[in-house]
């Protein structure tokens, strides 16, 4: 867990509105704290203004810039590669993909709540 | 020498002359069949007595005269003439030079010199027959040869052409075939998207690169009368037994065209079209240049045989091919659309949940109740939405599992206890049986799918009984069991049980795109188990899955 980031702010970066808003719903519910980002590149923006998270959701199929460009970007910035990221994906290899992104975990959409929260709970403690 | 092979027709319209020479030949030892005075007696006489040679003289008293008398006998009795002449001028000799005598007799003669002409004429005459029948007997072996070669080349193309589907391949291994045993050249021909393009070309001596030339420069348009298109038009064979330089003129664009074909040195050339289904979609095409050979009507026929195996084989081929495409096709769909309907399951599934927390908070029975259904239906749908990509990979061999340390007993445990609802539904309940603890090395999330397919299908039909779920360890192996005491399985079912889509397979299989026990069965075989089925209709029904500790090593 990134120390200097204060524990309980999340960033889910997702394409889908849909899946975005409820899982920023669920988890300001929690007790979290929520970034959002559409694609790769706003994330990038968001991680540079300085507040990180203390564990990232990173939706693989996006359009602009996707989950394997915005990973290999971020493990390329000394400053943001440190914050662990979970993979949010559709496809039968989730695993892999996770394994391959060197990712701390993965959810497999559709995904219940219950995991959702235990993998946020395992990086960011409980929510407030 | 017989008597036969010595007697000897006599063609003199003189008397004295004709009595002179009858003497002499009998003193020869000679035996005179006839002796005649006119051109058409001559030639009845020779068909009624056959003699083995004609003393004819040239001056004949009638219509016909000697030459024209000699020319008949010669074509159409094969028997030697000698012509007997006093004189004659040049216009005369020369008209019966071409009538191929044995030899000329001056008149007056002489007896000696007679004689020697006459056994001249009829040595040759042998010797010419013995030739023709050594030529004959030589020519009957050749095409003896050539027929046993033209069988075995089809016998081997015929092996080659069902042996693969990759169609460029063996229509190599074909040409390859066909020279330089039946031919000097071998070309195909096929249609594809772009048109009629020549895909296999082999020569004897190596040199496809200038066919390949012009067959690229000069594609053959409608207006050629020879060849590929020619023959792909018409749909029949074409046999151009000599190719003569009309043949190439009629055949080439432009002069330097023609000047190509002329380097080739074509002779013979046999076409023949490859049709499926009354469509022309090629042509293959058998060509002489180096080699001393001919050929003939047989020889298309044999092609027209091969020309058949290679359309069904590249018939077959393509078929094949279209069939794959469909099935990579339903594949990359099913992919796609597993993909696609998981993203608004996503948020589906995450705000029913979400909601059902808030419900509960209320308290109001019924509404949690009803929610509840429709959180399970939502899980349900997800299911679905799985299998379909499990088909899709399935087909496509590449569904993998990942292999992690799992605690079975744990696993079971797991299930049993998700299924304890729908058990108390269908006025059943759960029995587990486990050891405290069975680790080994399997999909954790794979096996639970296995599960939970037998165990569901189980309480569908378990009539209010009890389900067993147990799980034990045997000798290295591990066995898993899910048994129920409802209404079984019909024999007939059992054999197509862990089949796909069937129309009639078991209604174990239904409620899940018929894939439950299928995609079961893969996933415990990519284990590097095994699953048996053992059913009493109206009395139980049994599933043992037998894996191994580890499946790492099965894959």
């Amino acid at each position: 867990m990134n120390t200097s980031a204060p524990a309980g702010r999340v960033l889910v970066v997702e394409d889908d509105r849909a899946i975005r808003d409820e899982i920023a719903d669920l988890l300001h519910e929690r007790g979290y704290q929520v970034m959002q980002a559409e694609h790769g590149q706003q994330a990038l923006d968001q991680l540079q203004t300085g507040e990180l998270p203390c564990v990232i959701l990173l939706d693989l199929m996006m359009p602009i810039m996707d989950g394997w460009v915005f990973r290999t970007a971020q493990l390329r910035s000394p400053q943001i590669a440190e914050v662990p990221v979970v993979v949010l994906t559709g496809g039968g290899d989730a695993a892999v993909q996770a394994r391959n992104l060197g990712a701390a975990g993965y959810l497999r959409k559709p995904f219940q709540v219950e995991a959702l929260f235990r993998i946020i709970e395992g990086h960011c403690g409980p929510g407030s | 020498m017989t008597a036969a092979a010595r007697s000897i027709l006599v063609v003199e319209d003189e008397n004295v002359v004709s009595m002179d020479l009858r003497a002499s030949l009998e003193r020869l030892g000679y035996t005179v069949t006839a002796c005649v005075g006119t051109g058409r007696q001559a030639i009845d006489s020779a068909e009624s007595d056959r003699p083995a040679l004609v003393l004819m003289d040239i001056h004949l008293r009638g219509n016909m005269d000697g030459i024209e008398a000699a020319d008949h006998i010669r074509r159409k009795l094969d028997l030697p003439v000698i012509y007997l002449t006093a004189f004659s001028d040049d216009a005369t000799l020369k008209r019966a030079q071409i009538t191929e005598p044995f030899g000329y007799i001056l008149k007056p003669f002489d007896e000696r010199e007679l004689h020697v002409i006459i056994e001249m004429a009829l040595f040759r005459h042998g010797a010419q027959k013995e030739h023709e029948k050594l030529l004959t007997e030589q020519a009957a072996r050749a095409a003896v040869e050539k027929e046993r070669q033209w069988l075995q080349f089809l016998a081997r193309a015929g092996e080659r052409l069902s042996a693969s589907l990759d169609l460029k391949v063996t229509l190599q291994e074909v040409a390859a075939l066909a020279v330089p045993g039946l031919a000097d050249w071998a070309v195909v021909h096929l249609r594809d998207e772009e048109g009629v393009r020549p895909i296999v070309v082999r020569h004897v001596g190596g040199r496809e690169a200038l066919v390949w030339e012009i067959l690229r420069r000069y594609p053959a348009g409608a207006q050629v009368p020879h060849g590929y298109s020619h023959v792909m038009r018409t749909q029949q064979p074409e046999l151009l037994p000599h190719i003569t330089d009309e043949v190439l003129v009629a055949s080439a664009l432009d002069d330097e065209a023609l000047r190509l074909l002329r380097t080739l040195g074509l002779r013979a050339q046999i076409c023949v079209p490859l049709v499926v289904r009354g469509e022309a979609f090629g042509a293959l095409t058998l060509a002489i240049s180096d080699s001393n050979r001919n050929y003939g009507p047989g020889d298309v026929d044999h092609a027209m045989e091969l020309a058949r195996r290679c359309a069904s084989a590249i018939d077959n081929a393509r078929l094949y091919e279209e069939a794959q495409q469909a099935v990579a096709l339903r594949d990359e769909f099913l992919s796609v659309a597993s993909h696609e309907l998981r993203t608004p399951l996503t948020s589906l599934v995450l705000a029913l949940q979400s909601i059902e927390r808030s419900l509960a908070r209320l308290g109001d029975e019924k509404i949690v109740t009803k929610f509840a259904r429709i959180v399970q239906q939502s899980g349900r749908l997800t299911e679905l939405v799985e299998r379909l990509l499990d088909v899709s990979r399935l087909s496509a061999g590449n569904l993998d599992i990942e292999v992690q340390e799992t605690d079975l007993a744990q696993l079971v445990q797991d299930v049993a206890a998700r299924f304890e609802e729908e058990a108390r539904r269908a006025g059943s309940v759960i029995q587990v049986s486990t050891p405290p603890a069975l680790i080994g090395w399997w999909d954790r999330v794979r096996l639970e799918q296995v599960l939970t397919n037998l165990v569901g299908n189980a309480l569908k039909f378990c009539a209010g009984k009890p389900v067993e779920l147990t799980v034990d360890e045997r000798g290295g192996r591990v066995i898993l069991a899910v048994r129920d005491q409802g209404i079984g399985i019909p024999k007939a079912t059992i054999s197509r049980l862990f089949e796909r889509f069937g129309r009639g397979v078991s209604m174990r299989n239904y409620g899940g795109l018929g894939l439950g026990l299928y995609v079961t069965r893969q996933l415990v075989e990519t284990h590097g188990g095994r699953i048996q089925v053992e059913s009493q209709p109206g009395e139980r029904t049994s599933f043992v899955v037998d894996l191994p500790r580890d499946s790492r090593k099965s894959r």
